[in-house]
């Protein structure tokens, strides 16, 4: 279905000339390039994850599999015109708006993300489509996913209302909002650039672990 | 209580005093009945997830059979 659409509205454009865009904001779109598009799926429902690299569909026991899973996912992205002037920061911003949130294809949270790629098509060309004369443009892309994806029964370690110190630790990468009661502390995470969401999953890494 | 220093996790009193704590007040700990472990504010402790609940993209745990943890922090 939805490879006749694109063959009908003849709607594929390639990167190069989407840079001559010039508009605003960027969306979501469509879920993995192997599933049909579905234009009423919310967006977060549209995130699917590849099955190639998924390691934990092999684990014969329960105490193998991990919270943590690194897995390959292709993502369809849709971008309005306006973010083609530059493509891999829209991208890049999109994939940001999915961090540290649940998705239902991922069956966890996203935590970080690296080796993001627009998939190009035979010619070596990254490129996008338009469906149905809607202003959206729909790339894949693909890319790492650190996801973390706790389970009944599992296992996990945590902290007890960790002190104001600690919280003041995590601000260095994170803007912080922190009572000065201990009981009453949150982190407010803001959209933050790509490379400081990755430091902060690595820092957080550590107090957790899985027997 | 936070996992990972982010998501909210919840250990209810129950499941604390079936483990063998009771609630010092004037310390604010939970003490274990022997008296040799204390759980309190930056304390860290393991538990198995019981519930898992998701409410517009936000994760929190539920979980039960809690003790402390004897992971060192790297």
């Amino acid at each position: 279905m939805a490879k006749r659409d694109r063959t009908e509205n003849d709607g594929r454009i390639t990167k190069k000339r989407s840079k001559k865009e010039t508009t605003t904001t960027n969306d979501f779109g469509s879920p993995s390039q192997s599933t049909p598009l579905n234009k009423s799926s919310s967006y977060r429902s549209m995130m699917m994850g590849s099955p190639s690299n998924n390691n934990n569909n092999n684990m014969p026991s329960k105490l193998k599999k991990s919270i943590f899973l690194k897995k390959k996912i292709d993502i369809d992205l849709s971008l309005l015109p306006s973010s083609l002037h530059n493509t891999d920061d829209a991208v890049q911003n999109s994939l940001n708006q999915l961090l540290m949130k649940y998705s239902d294809g991922l069956g966890g949270i996203m935590l970080a993300c690296e080796n993001v790629r627009i998939k190009t098509d035979g010619r070596g060309e990254g490129s996008g489509w338009i469906l149905n004369e809607l202003p959206w443009i729909h790339y894949t892309v693909s890319c790492d996913a650190l996801v973390f994806r706790p389970f009944i029964g599992c296992q996990v370690s945590l902290f007890c209302f960790p002190k104001n110190r600690h919280l003041l630790k995590v601000s260095l990468q994170w803007n912080v909002s922190a009572s000065k009661g201990n009981q009453s502390s949150t982190i407010i995470p803001s959209p933050p650039s790509p490379s400081s969401y990755m430091v902060s999953s690595m820092n957080v890494f550590l107090p957790i672990w899985v027997c | 209580m936070l996992v990972l220093n982010y998501f909210n996790a919840m250990v209810g009193a129950d499941e604390l005093r079936r483990a063998g704590y009771t609630y010092d007040a004037d310390l604010q700990k939970w003490v274990a009945e022997d008296g040799s472990q204390t759980i309190a504010s930056d304390s860290r402790i393991t538990f198995d997830v019981e519930k898992v609940h998701e409410c517009d993209g936000t994760l929190s745990l539920e979980g039960v059979r809690p003790s402390l943890s004897l992971l060192v922090e790297a």
